[in-house]
């Protein structure tokens, strides 16, 4: 295991060495390749005036330009498709009206969400502009988002939208948790780190307290991760659990618990009463103790 | 009477004077503040464990946006939720110095409140509140690569109340809980490479110092003479967690790849000594402290990845690969001594120490895999798979103990279509069906027949619709995991948009049937065998409309649970009206109606009803 760790760090620093020598040499490197003979914004602009410049002064626009002039003069076939045909007979068979996600990604291939390899999106036809505006209208949320996520995650995920209704749920006062504050939808920063660092990672974001390691780990918490317990978004049971009395849900795994705890007493009927440290002790192996 | 007048004017000064303020800095955006009363009939515990809203004074929104020449955002400030009305308060703070350089900064803090009578037969409560500031700079070396520096912390302040086990029963606790969490981090990403390469380097440190008092003399449930008196601790547990995280995807027409791998070595110690003193009989018989000192550490090495391959081999067809690993390894060990001191009423000691000496280890080891042909047509597609996975999980709980060992092997398959109907109807069916050898814990009978389907509709006219539907079967025998799991689930949501954009109309209808046999007897069910059973309904309307100057909305959600575990209903319903008026100002009012209602129980049942006022004012 250790040879197999050293292997990992090496391959992580070649890794980290040649992506900066790359950098270090991608600006000439795109200079050459920017010299394409590609329709410009200009062109485009003597019919489509009006959303050339309505994208040129949108946040997408401005993006664009800050990023590197000549990407905002090309944007207009970048995204659209070759543009000679429709420029000799302008017409709607052409041209591509409506960019897909492949066109996004060009410039935006971040980790995790490709068509190809993410499938369920891609199945039910969800592209890039379903979610995003195109940069030629103003975002109702950010980051150039058609609406908050929470209304946009729910048009296909409504029982899961329905889920923060129930009268134990994720909400800060009415307002339920925003979807992406613990979902990674394009697999970066820090909750995408904490996704793949432990099983229903993201949730350790806040409850940090439940996170080991421990002395005395409290297995399923350590295997199967806060869902083995858990519902994430809204229950109709306290403390987000998968049943409605604690006692229910411990007896599933410890059905032969010793006999002095007579169930018929209400003061073995919360196994947490005792067994305080129900994610892990750091100093009794009954998790009796924190 | 005199607080409420002061909030009041306080409350109106700040919406007039403020965007004038604001607009002669340059900036645009809106202001919305508002006040509300609250009227709470039943347990105040109960609702403050739901929704834990205050009367008061409230920031409803705050936003503010400065731009350049070009009209790009220079720095933004968004917040709501200040002034104690709401149980979460938020900052966000954006700020664009030069092209290349982005500040972000977010604050929030967060009350938090548990405690029910029905379900903690003990008085176990918790009151805190988790404040949490993040920062991050970004810098982008034109289209080439990004560097990120990233901070945060958290901090966890309040009570628990708590009971401790001694003496054969159980006595209240009180805990001062206190807790922090730090995190630096550092992000570098390429831009424009073929392929994209994410590398991050994290480093997270977390302490926490809880310290003890008693929370009254008694036994929780009575009956016992011996009194708890005194509780003291100086304990400390402290965790370092370094992360390093490698991340790359490479995306050409027909082929796609991305994976990543994470090491982390987490390190835990724990040291300080814990006391509590118990008066026998009363102090007539004498005193007894038990103490412990302890030093506890672990260390987790963890080691992670995952690899997606995606290949296209034309006229519509795909090959999907997918593979997963996650290993990890837990070492513990607690050393230290337990004493025993007894103090007889004369004052003779006489003292018994026991050493402390164990070890614990935790090893689990997780592997999946998947793969899946899909081919696609212009108006539908298929696909068929199948996965096979393994947990090997091995654990000593302590030095004792005999080892734990379980070899899970699962396997499946699954196949699904997606079709695009006439009408712009959209259906996806799937079905996946899967078994397992042995299970590791009876809650985690992962793999089950599984049928999922959806059909959604944009009929045109503004009109959405859609119904989902899954049903979840798990027939476990005894010799598996001696667990049956039925689920089946219902929804229909739909919504009306009219062309004007004035109105908009929509529901949402959930129907959950839920059954789980867990083959186990307990003495005090009414069942031979304890069974979970759900059958929850969820109902959700609102309503928007505008008849100028007025904005009207409703919305309502009624849950009702007919299961035989815990029956419950529940409401949450509220309305609003909006008036515009002149100099870009909004006046509003609003209703809302919250009902909790347990069918068995009744002492943690509520019903709230919160009203209140509004004022919003833009500025451009």
């Amino acid at each position: 295991m250790t040879a197999l760790l050293r292997a990992a760090r090496s391959v992580a620093a070649a890794s980290l060495l040649g992506f900066v020598s790359l950098a270090a040499n991608l600006p000439a490197i795109q200079q050459t390749e920017g010299k394409a003979e590609k329709p410009t914004r200009v062109d485009c602009a003597g019919c489509h005036e009006k959303e050339v410049g309505a994208f040129a002064s949108g946040a997408h626009g401005r993006a664009m330009a800050a990023h590197a002039p000549d990407m905002l003069e090309r944007s207009c076939v970048d995204c659209h498709g070759p543009a000679e045909a429709h420029l000799k007979d302008p017409g709607k068979g052409n041209i591509t009206v409506r960019p897909d996600s492949k066109a996004c990604l060009t410039c935006h291939a971040a980790s995790g969400t490709l068509p190809l390899t993410s499938p369920a999106h891609t199945r039910n036809r969800v592209a890039c502009l379903d979610c995003h505006i195109s940069g030629h209208s103003r975002a109702t949320a950010s980051p150039l988002l058609l609406a908050p996520t929470g209304q946009l995650c729910a048009r296909c995920h409504g029982s899961e939208a329905s889920s923060f209704s129930l009268p134990f749920a994720h909400r800060e006062g009415r307002r339920p948790y925003e979807c992406s504050s613990c979902h990674s939808i394009h697999g970066n920063g820090r909750k995408a780190r904490l996704s793949l660092a432990e099983k229903d990672g993201v949730c350790i974001d806040c409850h940090t307290e439940t996170v080991g390691p421990f002395v005395y780990s409290h297995p399923p918490r350590q295997v199967s991760g806060c869902l083995a317990c858990h519902l994430p978004h809204g229950s109709i049971n306290p403390r987000l659990l998968t049943r409605h009395q604690i006692r229910d849900l411990c007896l599933e795994c410890h059905a032969g618990i010793a006999a002095f705890h007579d169930l018929s007493k209400p003061r073995y009927r919360n196994c947490v009463s005792c067994h305080v440290a129900v994610h892990g002790s750091n100093r009794d192996p009954r998790l009796l103790d924190e | 009477m005199a607080r409420l007048r002061f909030s009041l004017v306080l409350v109106f000064l700040v919406a007039c004077h403020v965007p004038s303020l604001l607009l002669a800095q340059g900036l645009s955006g809106s202001v919305g503040v508002g006040y509300a009363w609250q009227h709470t009939a039943g347990s105040g515990d109960s609702y403050a464990s739901q929704f834990n809203l205050s009367p008061g004074f409230n920031l409803d929104e705050l936003s503010l946006v400065s731009r350049a020449q070009d009209g790009g955002e220079t720095l933004s400030l968004t917040a709501w939720g200040f002034g104690g009305a709401e149980p979460t308060r938020r900052a966000h703070l954006f700020v664009r110095p030069a092209d290349r350089w982005r500040i972000e900064v977010d604050y929030s803090r967060r009350t938090s409140f548990f405690g029910l009578a029905e379900t903690d037969l003990s008085p176990l409560r918790d009151s805190w509140e988790l404040t949490r500031w993040k920062g991050k700079v970004t810098w982008e070396a034109g289209s080439a690569f990004r560097l990120t520096l990233a901070g945060l912390r958290g901090i966890r302040r309040g009570t628990a109340d708590r009971a401790i086990f001694a003496l054969n029963d159980l006595y209240p606790l009180h805990v001062g809980l206190d807790e922090t969490m730090t995190e630096g981090s550092f992000r570098a990403e390429s831009l424009s490479l073929p392929v994209h390469l994410a590398f991050e380097q994290s480093f997270a440190k977390y302490i926490r110092e809880d310290r003890f008092s008693p929370n009254g003399t008694d036994t929780i449930f009575g009956g016992n003479p011996n009194q708890f008196v005194g509780a003291k601790t100086d304990r400390q547990d402290e965790r370092k967690v370094p992360t390093s995280r490698l991340s790359a995807a490479y995306q050409r027409d027909r082929l796609e790849v991305t994976g990543g791998f994470l090491y982390s070595k987490s390190d835990l110690t724990a040291t300080g000594m814990k006391s509590t003193l118990f008066d026998i009989d009363g102090g007539t018989v004498g005193r007894i402290e038990f103490v412990d000192s302890l030093l506890g550490s672990a260390t987790q090495d963890t080691r992670n990845g995952y690899l997606r391959l995606g290949l296209g081999f034309g006229r519509g067809w795909t090959l999907r690969l997918i593979g997963d690993l996650r290993d990890s390894s837990t070492d513990g060990s607690l050393l230290g001594q337990r004493l025993f001191r007894v103090t007889n009423p004369a004052g003779g000691i006489s003292e018994v120490s026991e050493p402390v000496d164990d070890a614990s280890q935790f090893d689990v080891r997780d592997t999946a895999g998947r793969v899946e042909l899909e081919k696609s047509f212009e108006r539908w597609a298929a696909w068929i798979g199948g996965f096979a996975g393994s947990r090997d999980v091995s654990w000593r709980t302590t030095q004792d103990a005999a080892r734990f060992d379980v070899n899970r092997r699962t396997s499946g398959g699954l196949a699904g279509v997606t079709v695009d109907l006439p009408a712009r109807l959209h259906a996806n069916v799937e079905f996946e069906k899967g078994s397992f050898t042995k299970y590791v814990f009876r809650t985690d009978p992962e793999t089950v027949d599984r049928l999922t389907g959806r059909l959604n509709s944009d009929l045109g006219l503004g009109i959405h619709a859609g119904v989902r539907w899954r049903y979840e079967r798990a027939e476990n025998p005894s010799d598996v995991a001696g667990l049956r799991h039925h689920s089946r689930a219902f929804g229909f949501g739909g919504s009306w948009d009219s062309p004007s954009g004035r109105s908009n109309i929509g529901v949402d209808l959930d129907l959950v049937d839920l059954t789980t046999d867990t083959g186990l007897v307990l003495p005090t069910g009414a069942n031979s065998v304890s069974t979970y059973d759900l059958s929850l309904i969820s109902v959700s309307a609102r309503v928007r409309q505008v008849i100028n100057p007025v904005l009207l909305e409703l919305s309502g959600t009624r849950v009702e649970d007919h299961g035989n575990t815990w029956p419950v209903d529940s409401w949450n319903a509220s309305g609003r009206v909006t008036v515009s008026g002149p100099f870009r100002t909004d006046y509003s009012g609003f209703v809302q109606y919250y009902s909790y209602h347990e069918s068995r129980g009744g002492r943690d049942d509520f019903r709230v009803t919160r009203y209140g006022l509004g004022i919003r004012r833009s500025f451009e």
